[in-house]
């Protein structure tokens, strides 16, 4: 008896020594961190199994030793490591070890992706559709009327492009106004509302918002960058009221707007000050420091640094902050960090400034799903205008910044796992 | 009477103090409300300026403030009353009909606010600015169709067709409707024609969008269909087939534009030039036909020449598949050239403008133009030779091109095997002290191949040491390649490179079946040579061009399995790779000879290419 269980269990070890496993390791070593992703991604779309190694060589991932995935490697030039079952079981050993602050986390499924973008020409990139066309990670766009006939559900993972949901067209008026692409996005945007049954555009995106809101609560989960954080959160608290000035939606706004901002319908934020300027390229106080004293940065100067969690304890926090660098430079965006007293105590910070009130990347739960917001418009390009050429990410492979983004594509996929006690 | 008098005196002074400190304290309290409203405070402001409309409804600074302030606060019914309450004595001001309607805008009240423009225009319906107030009101309340209605309507009434045609075509453009915004711009030229390039600035904002550019094509068509003796329309109609590249179509109207202006050739030398540079030959070919034909006095007949000449030059080359002397095709090609060798019109068209413009820069250009066809195309060295001499003979006064033709002499002795006239060529443009051009840095390294070619190694390696010294230089790279393959394989006993060198001149000399000979012999009789993998791959390389694909791909193969160590093995997997796809037709090989170099050389300078390769063959979307 003894000896059949013995010889079961040899042959069990045998099978799990000789198993091929790929290790692809996100530490300095790795050549492309960027394409790493799409290629976990891709192996999630063939049902290749895929684990992601918290903290282990900045956060790597274990895949079957299949050709086809080394094949794939190479093309993608992602550099991996080819490894015997015995060399595998050593390292998922080491991670899943108490005494380390690391953990294996399966990811099971490829995450579902849209994009929350309007269909016209607008004269700037978005990091994140940069970054996954460049991981390819493939996605689907969506907008107000997809998102208004209750489409969402069907993806697990929501993108808010650079979307102003408080209407204000992004408050480029003082800039921009008699230039044709923002002319056109007005006329385009205010048709739309009309056929939509609303009279202004504010109020399309206030409902835009509320919408988004439903499908955090049902386990979506909603990333935004730049302006699309604060200007959410804002549209969500002046559900009852006009902030709008009269070039943005033909009447001036509510005189009491600020009173009547309504916190509690927020994600992230807590008693912020409106800009009521709608000549400042500015929304609320929540940006720091503010779009117009942005000169007096040091982009040799400028990082925020990421906080580590605990990988066993604390998965989700872990996986959003998965680099090879702790120490990020910083880069600027109509909403650049958000301030710290303004942030709602349930909300996770993930990185900041440290010894200052400048906070770049939260993240939270609502309902079931999720919500993270990262403050700044694109990791590598310090500050971008409107105009300037797109980001060419072939220069920029290991990016940390860009890095973050692509955590927050892959996590939806993990496995949840039932928490220690 | 007289006490009357006296007591109306008395009381004068008092009653005018009164008067005058009322009017000082109504004007304090109006400041004080334009203060407050300055500050924010517009609640304040609208009480005190409320207080001061009530003494004196007709002070049009209060009211004017007053109704700013209501709709600040969105007091709407507010604002309603007050413009209500002046146009009851003003019943016929247009301007407040058309305020209080964008009130009503505000409310929600569409209809209330139409029938309040309604009102308006009846004041006066056949006056412009009745159509200007209410239209601009409309256009605040972002009313654009509303607009467009009523500026269409104001021209009617008016009986004017040409009023607000700009304001129109604006608003159909923003509203991205191009027949339409289109057809307003066209109204503008027709009534305004040196208006022509400001209509083709507007109707280019949305030509960039295809729907824009064919309904724009679509109306300037039916535009000219009914007006053809329009110059400006036709003018129109002519841009939108560049903007399109309907060069054919272009061709036609510039035919028009250019015998209604009279401008003798010169619209048309324009587009053919134009059509030239876009590569749009058979178009460019057609008008400098035209031109010559229809205007033999044409004062630039020489360019026009030239340029024709050049389109033959280009038509020929895109179906010119000559790999190596002897290997030319006879591909379809311009009519006229059908009955002559390839680049035989081009040859006879350059030949052409020598004859009929002697000793001019053109002329100059033509003959380099000849040899260098004669050259690289015909392998004709005799000929090119030929016109080359007549170039450093007669056209010395123009550096530009007889320098161009001595560095090509140079090597066209070199082809032909005469070294020593390949020397004295070279040396006439880099003999000089300091090289400060292109083509001296060129004749330079031309010195230095033919100390090579002639197994002076020492020679030119000292040759190739100055050459190496400036890293910007076009020729640094080749220089440095030359010099480290010299260096690499000198040795004591240097047999096999020397008969390397005589392989490369052949090569060189576009003699490729002896060239192939000899580096095949190279690797024959020194099979333990370092200079055999470089062998190998100049025989697959020949035998590539030579279309021996299977052959070409065995040489390779060849390297990569006897020589595991070579420097040259990434190299022969993407030729191979090439081979398979271009000799072979075989992208499933072509994928594996890439990823075979990905798998064995992932560092290799080729990787990032070898990638894209894959990729596109196998038709990733990226």
């Amino acid at each position: 008896m003894i000896g059949k269980a013995l010889c079961a269990l040899l042959l069990a070890f045998s099978v799990i020594t000789n198993a091929q496993k790929i290790l692809i390791p996100m530490d300095l070593k790795q050549t492309d961190d960027l394409k790493a992703y799409g290629i976990a991604y891709w192996a999630l779309t063939k049902n290749i199994e895929v684990d992601w190694l918290l903290n282990y060589r900045g956060g790597s991932f274990m895949l079957d030793g299949a050709e086809a995935v080394a094949a794939e490697c190479r093309i993608r030039g992602v550099l991996f490591e080819e490894l015997s079952g015995s060399q595998s079981s050593q390292i998922y050993a080491e991670v899943q070890a108490e005494n380390t602050n690391m953990d294996a986390v399966r990811l099971e499924k490829a995450p579902k992706i849209a994009v929350y973008v309007p269909p016209n020409f607008l004269p700037w990139d978005d990091a994140v559709t940069l970054v996954m066309e460049y991981a390819e990670i493939p996605y689907e766009k969506v907008w107000d009327v997809e998102v208004l006939q209750d489409k969402l559900p069907k993806y697990d993972w929501l993108h808010l492009h650079h979307e102003d949901f408080t209407g204000q067209y992004g408050k480029f008026f003082a800039s921009y106004s008699t230039a044709p692409w923002y002319v056109e996005q007005q006329v385009m945007y205010e048709k739309k509302a009309k056929e939509l049954g609303y009279r202004k555009v504010s109020e399309v995106k206030k409902a835009v918002a509320r919408k988004i809101k439903e499908y955090m609560a049902a386990g979506g989960f909603m990333f935004a960058m730049c302006s699309a954080t604060d200007t959410y959160d804002i549209a969500l608290a002046a559900e009852n009221t006009d902030i709008c000035d009269v070039m943005y939606d033909g009447d001036p706004p509510d005189a009491d707007a600020q009173k009547k901002l309504d916190y509690s319908k927020c994600l992230a934020f807590d008693n912020f000050k409106l800009e009521m300027n709608p000549l400042r390229y500015e929304y609320s106080d929540i940006d720091i420091p503010p779009s117009d004293m942005v000169a007096m940065l040091n982009p040799e100067t400028d990082y925020f640094t990421l906080f580590e969690f605990s990988a066993k304890y604390d998965p989700v926090p872990t996986m959003l902050t998965q680099n090879h660098a702790n120490i990020i430079k910083g880069f600027l965006g109509q909403t650049t960090n958000f301030k710290k007293s303004l942030i709602k105590k349930n909300v996770t910070i993930l990185a900041e400034k440290e010894g200052t009130e400048e906070v770049r990347y939260i993240h939270g739960n609502y309902g079931r799903g999720t919500f993270t917001f990262y403050g700044g418009h694109d990791p590598e390009d310090y500050q971008h205008a409107v105009g300037d050429p797109p980001t060419d990410l072939s220069l920029h492979k290991k990016s940390p910044g860009y890095r973050l983004i692509l955590n927050n594509i892959l996590f939806p996929a993990a496995k949840k796992k039932q928490q220690k006690t | 009477m007289r006490r009357l008098f006296l007591i109306l005196l008395a009381i004068t002074p008092v009653w005018t103090a009164q008067t005058l400190s009322q009017g000082r304290t109504a004007d304090i309290k109006q400041r004080l409300a334009e203060s407050y409203e300055r500050s924010g405070d517009l609640e304040t402001a609208v009480k005190l300026f409320q207080e001061a409309y009530a003494r004196d409804s007709s002070n049009l600074l209060v009211f004017e403030a007053l109704r700013r302030d209501y709709l600040q606060l969105k007091m709407h019914d507010k604002a309603v009353s007050l413009l209500e309450g002046y146009l009851a004595r003003n019943p016929k001001d247009i301007n407040m009909l058309s305020q209080l309607a964008a009130v009503y805008v505000l409310k929600s009240d569409e209809t209330r606010a139409n029938e309040i423009w309604e009102r308006a225009i009846a004041v006066d319906p056949s006056h412009e600015v009745t159509y200007r107030f209410v239209g601009s009101t409309m256009l605040q309340s972002r009313q654009f169709d509303r607009a467009i209605n009523i500026y269409q309507r104001g021209r009617t009434a008016c009986g004017d067709p040409k009023l607000f045609t700009s304001d129109i075509a604006y608003l159909y453009s923003v509203m991205l409707k191009y027949p339409e915004a289109t057809r307003e711009y066209l109204n503008l030229v027709r009534q305004n024609p040196p208006q022509l390039a400001y209509a083709e600035s507007r109707i280019s904002t949305y030509t960039g969008r295809a729907e824009g550019l064919s309904a724009a094509t679509l109306v300037v068509e039916q535009a000219v269909k009914s007006e053809p003796e329009n110059l400006p329309f036709q003018q129109l109609r002519s841009w939108v087939y560049m903007e399109g590249k309907h060069y054919d179509q272009a061709f036609e109207v510039y035919k028009i534009i250019d015998e209604k202006t009279k401008a003798q050739g010169h619209e048309l030398f324009n587009f053919a030039m134009r059509a030239l540079n876009e590569r749009a030959y058979a178009a460019a070919a057609a008008a400098f036909t035209y031109i010559e034909k229809k205007y033999p006095a044409f004062d630039q007949m020489s360019q026009l020449k030239f340029g024709y000449a050049r389109t033959l030059e280009e038509i020929d080359a895109q179906g010119d598949t000559t790999k190596f002397a002897g290997s030319q095709s006879q591909p379809e090609r311009h009519p006229e050239s059908q009955v002559k060798p390839l680049y035989g019109a081009a040859i006879s068209a350059y030949e052409r403008v020598i004859a009929e413009f002697p000793k001019t820069e053109i002329a100059a250009r033509s003959l380099l133009r000849i040899a260098t066809l004669k050259q690289e195309r015909l392998f004709d060295l005799d000929g090119s030779r030929s016109a080359l001499e007549n170039i450093t003979r007669t056209y010395g006064m123009i550096p530009a091109v007889a320098e161009e033709a001595t560095l090509r002499l140079g090597d066209v002795y070199l082809w032909a095997g005469d070294m020593e006239k390949a020397a004295a060529q070279y040396k006439l443009l880099a003999g000089r002290a300091v090289l400060v051009n292109q083509l001296q840095e060129t004749a330079g390294l031309r010195l230095a191949e033919l100390d090579y070619f002639q197994k002076k190694f020492q020679d030119a390696l000292t040759k190739l040491k100055s050459l190496t010294r400036n890293a910007s230089s076009d020729v640094t790279n080749d220089a440095l390649s030359l010099q480290i393959f010299i260096q690499e394989n000198i040795q004591p006993g240097d047999a096999a490179l020397k008969d390397y060198a005589q392989a490369d001149l052949l090569r060189r000399q576009q003699k490729l079946p002896d060239a192939l000979a000899a580096f095949q012999s190279i690797v024959q009789t020194y099979p333990k040579s370092d200079i055999v993998d470089d062998a190998l791959v100049s025989t697959g390389d020949l035998l590539s061009r030579l279309d021996r694909s299977a052959e070409a791909l065995a040489a390779y193969e060849r390297l990569l399995k006897d020589f595991p160590e070579s420097i040259l093995l990434d190299r022969a997997l993407m030729k191979m790779g090439e081979v398979y796809i271009k000799g072979m037709k075989d992208s499933v090989k072509a994928i594996a000879a890439y990823q075979r170099l990905l798998e064995q050389y992932p560092n290799s300078i080729y990787a990032a290419e070898a990638r894209k390769r894959i990729r596109e063959l196998r038709g990733d979307n990226i």
